[in-house]
C-alpha cells in the first residue's frame, strides 16, 4: 500500500490490551487521516453527552498519508477527543519529530480508550504496542519524562507525553511531544491524564511507500520552488519567527491586551519579534525535515528553550499587561515543561486579573505582575489554591463569580491574539470554528484580512467574510488530515497538495477533491457538536466584541457584524438559518451516516 | 441589479473589467465575470461592455436558481452557476485570448515554456464543444475540468479561469495569454517551442 | 512648510536602513512609492504598507502629518 501504512490499534487501557482495527481503505481515501480520520472515529463511537474525563473518551492519535515523505512540512501528527474544556470534538496537532517516528513504527492511527489501573506509558513499534508501568515518571515534567524514556526505549525514538497539568487534569493541559512542541487546544493533556496514560514512546524505522516516484520527484520540486519563493516562507517565517506579527497587529489596531479591554498595547515594542530576535534569541530550528525553519531557540538571563510563538508571547504577555519579555519567555518555558496550553493559560489568568481589579473576586493577581505569572501557572498546574478554580479555564471561572462577560472565550475556548473588531471576517472564523474560539480551525482570515495572502480583503468589511471563511476552514480541514503544516499553505495551494496525494498514493486527489475532503470534514464536526447541542446560538463571540466599541487606534469605534456573517457563512455551506448542514448538503458530501443522527 | 451591499464587489467587477479590456483579452462586448457571495450570484449583465461597466451591468442572482426577475444576466450565467456548483470557487472569468484562442486550434494542451508562465500554470488543458456557447455541453464538462486546472481554454472560443478573486481569475487569464504569445514568437521565428517545455508539465 | 510623513520600520528595514522611525518632508503630498523611493527601498519588493494602522497600496496619496508604517511580508501562528 503506499501512502498509508495500512495498520490501525487501539488500544484499551482497562483492560490493558491491544488489537488490531481493520483498515478500511474507503475511509481513509474519504478522509485523509490525522483529523479526518479522528473526527470519523469520534462520530462513530461517542455517544452524545459523554463525560469527556470519563474512559470512554477517545484519543485518537493519527497520522496521514503524506507523513514520513519527502512532502514539504509533512513532519506531524494530530490527536482526536472530545474536549473536556469545551464539551465539543476536537483535535489538535503538533510537529517535532514524533509523527514521522510515529509512521516508521509502522501505524496510521492508535485508538485510546478506557483508564488504566495505575500509570502508564506506551512502547510503539512495528513489533506492535507495549503497555508498560509509568509510577516512576508520574509526576515528573515534560522534559525529565522525555530524557528518561528516550534513554529507557530508544534513543533515535520520540515522546508524546503530559506533565503535571495533564496528570492534574487541568482543562487546557497539553500533550507535549520532543520537548518543546505542543499539541497544546482545548485540553488533550487533561484526557491522557484521565486515562491514567503519561507517555507514548514511538519507536521504528519502516519507510513510507510511495505509488509514483516519478510524479513525487517534480511535484515536490515543483513545491519546494514555491516555498522557497514565497517571502513568507522563505524569509519571514525563517528569518524573524512568528512573533513578527506583533508589531505589525498592534499598528493595525488589533493587538488586544489586558484581557481584551484593548485593541492596543502601548509596549508592544518590548514584546514583538524584534526585541525577540535582539534579546533572547539564540537560533532557528524546525521540525523533522522542515525548510521553513520557523522555531526560535531563545534563552534568558535565568532560563533557556524555545519559543515564545506570536501567540504564547501575546498571552502571557499583553494580554495580561506583561511586556518584559524575558518572564513572558520563561512562562513559556514552563508552560512547556509542565505541559500547558499557553493561549488559554493566559487568557484564563487575565481573566482572574480583571476580576481582581474590577473587584468582583480578588483572585489575588492583577495586571502587569510579572512577579506572579510563573506562580500562578504552577498553582494552576498543581490545582493549588486559586489554581484549582483557574485550572477549569476561564468560563467556568468568570461565570462561578457572576461574570461571564469577563471570560474572552467561544464555547469555552480562549480567543488568540488578534481583535475582530478590526478584522471581521476572523470573528466569523472564532464564532464558528468547531472546537471554540480558534484562530485555525475556523479559517485563519488574517491571512488575507491583514497579510493580503493571497490578496487583501477589506478587513472592516462582514460582505464576502462567510464565502472566504468557509474555503479556509474547509482546506485548513483537509491540511490538517494529511498531516502537514498550516505555514505551507502560505506558498503552496490546494492544487500542490492534490497532485502531492495523488503521486503518494496512487489515488486521484484533483484540488476540488481536497477542498471536497476538508469540507466533508468540517461538516462532519459540525454534526458532532449538534449531536451534543450546539447550535447557531453558540456560534457567537464575547459580549466585550460585539456591544463594546473597539477603543483605540485604527480599528476604532468598530464591533463585530457577527449576524450578518453568519447567515452568508451558513447560506454558503448548504446550511439552515441555525447553522445546521441540509440533508442535501449532507448527502453531497458523501456523510449520509450524520442524517438520523 | 446588484444591492448596495456589494458595493466594493462592484467596484472590482468594474476595476477588473478595465483592465481586461485594455490589455485585449476582451474586445469591446465579449466576456463575462461573476463572483459568489453566500448563496448569491453576482454576474456581468448580457450584452455589457466589461471595460465601461456601470452598476446597473452587474447583476445579483441566486446560487441555486436564476430569481433575478429579468433575463438580463449573461447568456453563460448557467455555465457559471454550474461551476460554483461543481468547484470551490468564488470567482470565474470568461476571457478571449487571441493567441491563446489560435493555438487551440493547433495544440491539445497548452504547457507554457517561459519562466513566470511555468511558475504559475504548468498546463492549461483544451477542450471542445460543439455548440460555442452557453450549451448544456459546456455546464456538464467545464466544472470537471475547473476540479483539476485553474484555467481551461475551450477550442477555438476562448478560456474560463477561477479563483478566490477576481483578480486571481484574471491573472491566470493574462498570464495564459503571454504563455500564448511567446510560444507563437518563438515559432514565428522558425524555432521548435516544444524543446523548451518541462516534459513532466504535461503529466501535471 | 512641506508635508511630514513619519515612516515607521519594522523587522529587517531597520538594520537595512540603520533606525526604527524617520521623519521625511516633502515638498508636496508624496505617494507611498515616493516615500519608498526616498527611503531607498526596492519598490519591486512585497511589503505592507499601513497609513495610520490602513492598509494603503503604493499609489496612495499621504497626507501631511500621515504616519506611514512599512512591514516586509512575514506571518504568525
Amino acid at each position: 500500500m503506499a501512502g498509508w501504512m495500512g495498520r490501525i490499534l487501539r488500544v484499551d487501557l482497562t483492560s490493558g490490551t491491544v488489537k488490531e482495527e481493520p483498515f478500511v481503505r474507503e475511509i481513509w481515501e474519504k478522509f485523509l487521516g490525522g483529523r479526518g480520520y479522528g473526527a470519523k472515529v469520534l462520530w462513530d463511537e461517542l455517544p452524545a453527552g459523554l463525560d469527556p474525563l470519563s474512559p470512554d473518551n477517545r484519543l485518537v492519535f493519527a497520522v496521514g498519508p503524506l507523513t514520513g515523505t519527502t512532502s514539504a512540512t509533512s513532519g506531524r501528527y494530530s490527536v482526536s477527543f472530545k474536549s473536556p474544556l469545551t464539551g465539543t470534538i476536537s483535535d489538535a496537532n503538533s510537529g517535532g519529530k514524533f509523527g514521522v517516528i510515529f509512521k516508521k513504527a509502522g501505524l496510521d492511527a492508535l485508538i485510546v480508550q478506557g483508564r488504566a489501573p495505575k500509570p502508564v506509558y506506551l512502547v510503539i513499534s512495528p513489533q506492535g504496542v507495549e503497555i508498560k508501568d509509568a509510577s516512576d515518571l508520574w509526576g515528573k515534567n515534560v522534559h525529565e519524562t522525555t530524557d528518561i524514556l528516550l534513554e529507557r526505549e530508544d534513543k533515535r525514538g520520540s515522546v508524546a507525553c503530559i506533565g503535571p497539568a495533564g496528570e492534574n487534569l487541568v482543562l487546557f493541559s497539553a500533550i507535549m511531544n520532543d520537548k518543546d512542541r505542543a499539541l497544546a487546544r482545548a485540553g488533550g493533556g487533561a484526557v491522557m491524564g484521565s486515562k491514567n496514560l503519561k507517555a507514548i514512546v514511538a519507536s521504528g524505522t519502516l519507510r513510507v511507500e510511495i505509488a509514483d516516484r516519478d510524479r513525487m520527484k517534480f511535484v515536490t520540486y515543483e513545491a519546494n520552488k514555491w516555498i522557497n519563493a514565497h517571502p513568507i516562507t522563505s524569509k519571514g517565517l525563517p528569518e524573524f519567527g512568528t512573533a513578527m506579527l506583533v508589531n505589525l497587529m498592534n499598528e493595525a489596531g488589533i493587538f488586544p491586551s489586558y484581557n481584551y479591554q484593548y485593541n492596543q498595547f502601548e509596549h508592544a515594542e518590548d514584546v514583538s519579534g524584534e526585541t525577540i530576535a535582539e534579546k533572547i534569541l539564540v537560533k532557528k530550528t524546525g521540525c523533522w525535515g522542515c525548510i521553513i525553519q520557523c522555531t526560535r531557540k531563545t534563552k534568558t538571563s535565568r532560563d533557556e528553550g524555545e519559543g515564545p510563538e506570536y501567540e504564547s508571547n501575546w498571552s502571557l504577555g499583553p494580554d495580561c499587561g506583561i511586556h518584559d519579555i524575558e518572564v513572558i519567555a520563561e512562562a513559556n518555558y514552563e508552560c512547556n515543561r509542565l505541559g500547558i496550553d499557553t493561549i488559554s493559560a493566559g487568557g484564563t489568568i487575565a481573566c482572574a486579573m480583571e476580576m481582581t481589579e474590577r473587584g468582583y473576586y480578588d483572585a489575588g493577581i492583577r495586571f502587569g505582575e510579572k512577579e506572579k505569572l510563573i506562580d500562578y501557572l504552577h498553582k494552576i498546574a498543581y490545582r493549588d489554591g486559586i489554581g484549582d478554580e483557574l485550572a477549569e479555564g476561564s468560563k467556568r471561572f468568570a461565570e462561578k463569580h457572576g461574570h461571564p462577560e469577563l471570560s474572552m472565550t467561544v464555547k469555552g475556548l480562549e480567543l488568540p491574539a488578534y481583535d475582530p473588531r478590526g478584522a471581521q471576517g476572523q470573528g466569523l472564523a472564532y464564532a464558528t470554528t468547531n472546537r471554540g474560539g480558534c484562530h485555525l480551525r475556523g479559517g485563519f482570515v488574517i491571512g488575507r484580512e491583514l497579510l493580503g495572502v493571497p490578496r487583501m480583503i477589506d478587513r472592516f468589511s462582514p460582505v464576502g467574510k462567510g464565502s472566504h471563511t468557509a474555503i479556509l476552514a474547509d482546506f485548513g480541514a483537509a491540511i490538517d488530515s494529511m498531516v502537514v503544516c498550516r505555514f505551507s499553505t502560505f506558498a503552496l495551494s490546494e492544487i500542490v497538495w492534490g497532485r502531492l496525494l495523488t503521486a503518494v498514493t496512487g489515488v486521484q486527489y484533483e484540488p476540488e477533491d481536497v477542498m471536497e475532503v476538508g469540507e466533508r470534514i468540517f461538516n462532519l464536526e459540525r454534526m458532532f457538536n449538534i449531536r451534543e447541542g450546539f447550535s447557531r446560538k453558540d456560534d457567537t463571540l464575547p459580549k466585550r466584541l460585539l456591544e463594546e466599541p473597539a477603543p483605540l487606534g485604527p480599528a476604532k469605534g468598530h464591533v463585530v457584524k457577527l449576524d450578518q456573517m453568519l447567515d452568508e457563512y451558513y447560506a454558503f455551506r448548504g446550511w439552515d438559518k441555525n447553522g445546521v448542514p441540509k440533508p442535501e448538503t449532507l448527502k453531497r458530501l458523501g456523510l449520509e451516516e450524520c442524517l438520523d443522527g | 441589479m446588484a444591492s448596495e451591499k456589494y458595493r466594493e464587489l462592484m467596484d472590482e467587477f468594474k476595476k477588473i473589467g478595465r483592465a481586461v479590456f485594455e490589455i485585449g483579452l476582451n474586445n469591446s462586448h465579449s466576456g463575462n465575470m461573476s463572483v459568489r457571495v453566500g448563496d448569491r450570484i453576482l454576474i456581468t449583465r448580457r450584452g455589457s461592455m466589461l471595460g465601461f461597466l456601470k452598476d446597473s451591468d452587474i447583476i445579483e442572482t441566486g446560487y441555486e436558481h436564476n430569481d433575478a426577475g429579468i433575463s438580463l444576466a449573461s447568456t453563460e450565467v448557467n455555465v457559471h452557476r454550474a461551476i460554483y456548483h461543481g468547484t470551490s470557487a468564488l470567482a470565474v472569468l470568461h476571457t478571449h485570448p487571441v493567441t491563446a484562442t489560435a493555438l487551440s486550434f493547433v495544440e491539445d494542451e497548452i504547457v507554457p515554456i517561459d519562466v513566470e508562465g511555468s511558475y504559475y500554470l504548468r498546463k492549461i488543458p483544451i477542450v471542445e464543444f460543439e455548440f460555442g456557447t452557453g450549451s448544456k455541453e459546456m455546464e456538464k464538462v467545464l466544472p470537471q475540468v475547473l476540479k483539476n486546472y485553474k484555467i481551461v481554454m475551450i477550442k477555438g472560443h476562448g478560456a474560463f479561469a477561477i479563483g478566490d478573486f477576481l483578480e486571481e481569475a484574471f491573472h491566470y487569464s493574462h498570464m495564459l495569454e503571454s504563455i500564448a504569445q511567446i510560444i507563437w514568437r518563438v515559432r514565428a521565428m522558425g524555432v521548435d517551442s516544444k524543446q523548451f517545455e518541462r516534459p513532466y508539465f504535461h503529466q501535471w | 512648510m512641506g508635508y511630514p510623513v513619519r515612516c515607521k520600520l519594522f523587522a529587517g528595514l531597520r538594520s537595512a536602513l540603520g533606525t526604527k522611525e524617520i521623519e521625511l518632508i516633502f515638498p508636496e503630498k508624496p505617494t507611498v512609492e515616493t516615500v519608498l523611493n526616498e527611503l531607498k527601498l526596492d519598490t519591486k519588493k512585497s511589503y505592507i504598507l499601513l497609513r495610520n494602522g490602513l492598509h494603503v497600496g503604493k499609489d496612495t496619496l499621504l497626507e501631511a502629518n500621515d504616519t506611514l508604517s512599512i512591514f516586509p511580508l512575514v506571518a504568525g501562528g
